[in-house]
């Protein structure tokens, strides 16, 4: 730090705490701390010595200022002060009620949302030196691939510069079912882990605290080394009841004995929703699978090197990665890249950093719209007082002792708005976390942020303070009789400050509209997706998963049996009509989708970048029959569909389409060109289908050469819980294309859950050892999927209905202000003639002009805010008359009823009442 | 225990340690607080409140010494006479912390026990 000056942070708080010194001892004190900060940059201190040194001045500047007598009439002052303004704040509940409550509705929620935020995106994990963990991942921006794992070459490669990382390691996530075995507290069903395998170094990089036991180490990770395993603290804990003793005994792992040697710390673990750890054995070199330049599959986790910056070290890695793929690779991961990113408990996605993006705008907004509300409520509440402070003024107060006490009433207000806003915003984040999947946000440490608190309460003492400090110092004024006269004349504070509250108020409207048509077009897609056919009967349904561990399931023959038998002694069970399995179910149900891309028989493999690319599902026997749906043209599967038999594929609409169009396609529906889907409608069944393409050969390229003659189109089926509008998908009969993770779908009879008991006993007779994961109706998959799109609506049906609410009691304030401050003329007019209609016209009139330009500028707002949340509204236009056209006229009814209040006080003011008053 | 000459409170450990500092010759704040290992938040209070009730005197350092190493002047700080008697009253009655042996080791160590 030597020669870079002292650190500007020092200097501040020096500067800052110099100015509590009584002025007559400032220049000495100055002049003393600016020497001695000085020698100690001269004598080469560190900038955090040097900060901690400067620290010093603030009981210094304290002494000082005691001693000299000043601090205790300040302080004094000060509570005499805040004495008085919580008195003046009781003497109006109403006002004061509002304010606190416009505060605590724009702090909570800002907080809440912040620290919800903070805890995903920002916050480094709770490791040691956890800001040089890092992680490394693959992209390739030219097709949108970002966070790909990276290959054992690239690892090796981008890892081996000892200048920027310390140590590095990777991992792959991976399930494994934990026995029901283990006697004692482990006892229970089997179920399905989620653990991650790693690499040598994985511990050493990442530093974890164990609770018991110990890290993996280097013996564990040697080929043939006897199983290992380290446990989460979250699996100790639920599975294992905290046993004390846990260390030594052996947990069953797809049915592999594994030793446990270590139990994590909570939180400690990467990735966070990690139950346990198991080494990569790997030996001494990767085996030839694992060491594919090509295979981007580990994680890797890296430690920087003391003082290496996150940003040079990408810089740098990224360099390297470029000329690594400018080099021979294969062709697809040509214009791959790397990027080093800070290590975060969630890798978030480019779509939901987005949605975290908008999200945050509005949660700002929201705290922008309160803090208005509160200069709007503050300025009018001044201006009522604007004959007293003129009145104390004239009595002798002087023009700081007046502003002191304008600004601790704000002061007052902003804390309790503070202080209930921290209430709400721990109400809120649990309430908001229900909403969300709960293996997703359990895991989780979330508290109230404290800085991020600091900063709303921060904003709001801010804008109370410079909505306190404006008329404060006109009021406590330069002119006193000036202030009188405005007192007595009843027309309150001038020009100026009316158009800034009316300027409020219409900014208000404007991002109520904004807000609330977000929200409106957020319900409307949201419902949408809700009433989306999903292409079958989705009640009555029930499905779980299983994997059948490689161990002991290595043979397809016996893969094919368990899954014979299964079906079989699963149809048996009372009140199960019909099952079956496929390797994945549709409404976001178990299973995984695998993408390969297909060609007809003949034609050569589809140039890079042209993918008549496929969801390839692998089902059983009775698939479609246990789903409800028949095939629009041919067949669908059944028991002759075998291995041996002639090889087969049953395509959906959507793939069906595209096909016909493909090279060496038979062309459009019903052998026509041009069979391009139109619109969002879907045809009715029937009509034309590509039929053209039954009876062709096609094949899978990537993976599989294998021709497989079509022989059905089945209606689209709805693949997650959102809408999947035209993903193209082709099924294969699982008996000809055997796999160990499947999903088995049952359609029962009457409650899908009843069925649950029987499910359990029937698999657990088959193989006590495979969990059932996910055993569930399919709607309740559907409904978890849809969680976090519910949680987003509500966030944004939260943060409108709140707009809504601070938008009228702004044009409810503003008017009613106005009306109370002009009786005297409203009653000088009616003397003279002017009838109960007309003042109410007028009055409305005054409302109005607000409420057409607040909303008017809110439709401009709301136009380029909807387009903005477009990407979240799945395929629902961002364009919505309805949804915008509600809003506004939402809004004008609300602007209107709350016009009309003071409104009709205003026709009932008596003139004779109203002139004598002032 | 020997009444004090100013009469009033006791000084604290604290301030004894500044005193005792500036007795040797150590002169400013930084250098009080590397040779006592106080903070400076403890240092720089302690030499006001010594100067006030006059066991330290301040004065500023002569500018042109001060000109020459290229840094503004520092605030110097020596011991009263005032503040010499307090100290070695103040060390009488700290005296009873002086050498002591612990689990067999001499502290403070290296010096025997006079």
């Amino acid at each position: 730090m030597s020669g870079h000056g002292i650190p500007r942070l020092a200097r501040w708080i020096v500067a800052l705490t110099g100015s509590l010194v009584p002025r007559r001892r400032r220049e000495v004190w100055r002049r003393q701390w600016e020497a001695d900060l000085q020698h100690l940059d001269a004598g080469g201190a560190g900038a955090w010595r040097t900060i901690r040194f400067s620290m010093g001045s603030l009981p210094h500047a304290l002494y000082l200022r005691r001693e000299e007598g000043t601090m205790t009439t300040t302080i004094r002052g000060f509570l005499e002060d805040l004495k008085r303004s919580v008195r003046a704040l009781i003497r109006r509940p109403g006002f004061s009620l509002l304010t606190v409550l416009t505060l605590a509705v724009g702090i909570g929620t800002a907080t809440a949302v912040y620290s919800l935020a903070e805890a995903i995106l920002f916050r480094p994990l709770p490791l040691p030196e956890a800001d040089e963990l890092t992680e490394i991942v693959s992209t390739h921006p030219a097709r949108g691939w970002n966070r790909l794992g990276v290959s054992y070459p690239d690892f090796r490669d981008l890892t081996a510069r000892d200048d920027l990382f310390q140590s590095a390691s990777f991992y792959q996530t991976a399930e494994r079912d934990v026995a029901g075995d283990g006697g004692g507290a482990g006892a229970g069903a089997p179920r399905r882990l989620t653990l991650a395998t790693v690499h040598r170094g994985f511990f050493e990089t990442l530093r974890p605290r164990v609770a018991l036991g110990r890290l993996l180490v280097e013996a564990d990770q040697e080929a043939g080394a006897p199983a290992t395993v380290v446990l989460s603290d979250r699996l100790w804990r639920s599975r294992y009841g905290s046993d004390p003793d846990m260390v030594g005994r052996t947990i069953r792992l797809d049915g592999v004995p594994h030793t446990v040697v270590g139990v994590l710390e909570a939180g400690q673990g990467v990735p966070v929703w990690a139950e346990a750890w198991v080494p990569l054995q790997f030996g001494a070199t990767p085996p030839e699978w694992a060491d594919r330049r090509s295979n981007h599959t580990w994680q890797v986790v890296a430690r920087l090197e003391p003082g290496v910056d996150v940003d040079d070290a990408d810089e740098q890695i990224r360099a390297m990665a470029r000329s690594i793929y400018q080099g021979p690779v294969e062709e697809r991961d040509r214009g791959m890249e790397a990027t080093v990113l800070p290590l975060r408990a969630m890798q978030v996605t480019a779509s939901e950093e987005r949605l975290f993006a908008v999200m945050g705008l509005a949660v700002l907004l929201v705290l922008v719209i309160a803090c208005m509300n509160t200069s709007g409520l503050l300025m009018t509440h001044l201006s009522g007082r604007a004959r007293e402070l003129s009145l104390r003024s004239a009595l002798g107060a002087s023009r700081g002792r007046l502003v002191a006490q304008l600004l601790s009433e704000s002061f007052v207000l902003a804390l309790a708005g503070g202080a209930l806003g921290t209430v709400g915003a721990v109400v809120g984040m649990q309430q908001l976390l229900r909403f969300g999947p709960p293996e997703q946000v359990g895991f989780l440490d979330i508290r109230v942020n404290g800085i991020v608190l600091a900063g709303a309460v921060g904003l709001s003492l801010l804008a109370t303070v410079l909505a306190g400090l404006l008329p404060a110092l006109g009021a406590a004024g330069d002119s006193v009789a000036e202030g009188l006269k405005e007192g007595t004349s009843g027309s309150g504070a001038g020009a100026g400050s009316k158009r800034l509250r009316s300027g409020l108020v219409v900014a208000e409207l404007a991002l109520s509209v904004m807000l609330l048509t977000g929200a409106g077009l957020m319900v409307r897609s949201f419902q949408q997706q809700l009433a989306a056919d999903p292409g079958f009967r989705s009640e009555g349904l029930l499905s779980f998963s299983v994997r059948l561990p490689e161990a002991r399931y290595g043979d397809d023959a016996l893969v094919r049996q368990f899954y014979d038998r299964a079906v079989g002694r699963l149809e048996t069970l009372p009140g199960v009509r019909q099952a079956s399995a496929a390797s994945a179910l549709p409404l976001g149900g178990p299973g995984v989708e695998l993408t390969r891309a297909f060609a007809f028989e003949g034609e050569p493999e589809p140039p890079e970048g042209v993918t008549h690319g496929a969801y390839w599902i692998e089902v059983g026997p009775g698939y479609f029959e246990a789903l409800g749906v028949s095939p629009l043209r041919g067949r669908g599967f059944n028991p002759a569909d075998r291995e041996g038999s002639a090889p087969v594929i049953v395509v959906n609409r959507t793939f069906a389409e595209r096909l016909a169009a493909a090279p060496g396609g038979p062309g459009g529906p019903g052998g026509r060109r041009g069979g391009s889907r139109g619109g969002a409608e879907r045809p009715s069944p029937g009509t034309d289908v590509p039929e053209g393409i039954l009876g062709r050969r096609i094949r899978s390229v990537h993976d599989e050469s294998l021709l497989r003659e079509v022989v059905g189109i089945v209606p689209d089926l709805q693949r997650g819980g959102l809408t999947g509008e035209g993903s193209p998908a082709a099924y294969v009969p699982t008996d000809q294309s055997p796999r160990r993770a499947m999903s088995f779908l049952l359609r029962t009879a009457g409650d899908p859950g009843a069925a649950i008991p029987g499910v359990r006993a029937a698999m657990s007779e088959l193989d006590p050892d495979v969990a059932l994961d996910q055993l569930q109706p399919l709607e309740a998959a559907r409904r978890a999927e849809l969680g976090g799109i519910r949680l987003v609506m509500a966030l944004f049906g939260t943060f409108g209905i709140m707009a809504l609410i601070l938008a009228v009691s702004g044009v409810y304030g503003q008017v009613a202000y106005s009306v109370s401050r002009r009786t005297r003329e409203i009653g000088v007019r009616m003397a003279v003639g002017a009838t109960a209609g007309g003042v109410l016209a007028r009055v409305l009139g005054e409302g109005a002009r607000l409420t057409v330009l607040g909303l008017t500028v809110g439709v401009v707002l709301a136009l380029g805010f909807a387009k903005l949340l477009s990407f979240a509204l799945f395929g629902l236009p961002w364009l919505d008359p309805r949804a915008m056209g509600s809003v506004i006229a939402l809004l004008a009814l609300a602007a209107f009823l709350a016009t009309l209040i003071p409104a009709r006080r205003a026709t009932r003011v008596d003139p004779v009442e109203a002139l004598r008053t002032e | 225990m020997t009444p004090k000459p100013s009469g009033r409170k006791k000084l604290p450990l604290g301030a004894v340690m500044v005193l005792h500092a500036l007795a040797r010759g150590h002169r400013y704040g930084l250098d009080v607080m590397d040779q006592t290992g106080l903070t400076s938040g403890t240092v720089y209070p302690t030499l006001e409140r010594l100067e006030k009730r006059g066991f330290a005197r301040s004065s500023w350092e002569d500018a042109e010494v001060a000109h020459e190493e290229k840094r503004p002047p520092r605030r110097y700080f020596e011991i009263t006479p005032d503040g010499k008697a307090e100290l070695i009253g103040a060390l009488d009655r700290y005296k009873a912390l002086a050498p002591l042996t612990i689990d067999g080791v001499a502290y403070p160590g290296g010096a025997e026990p006079a």
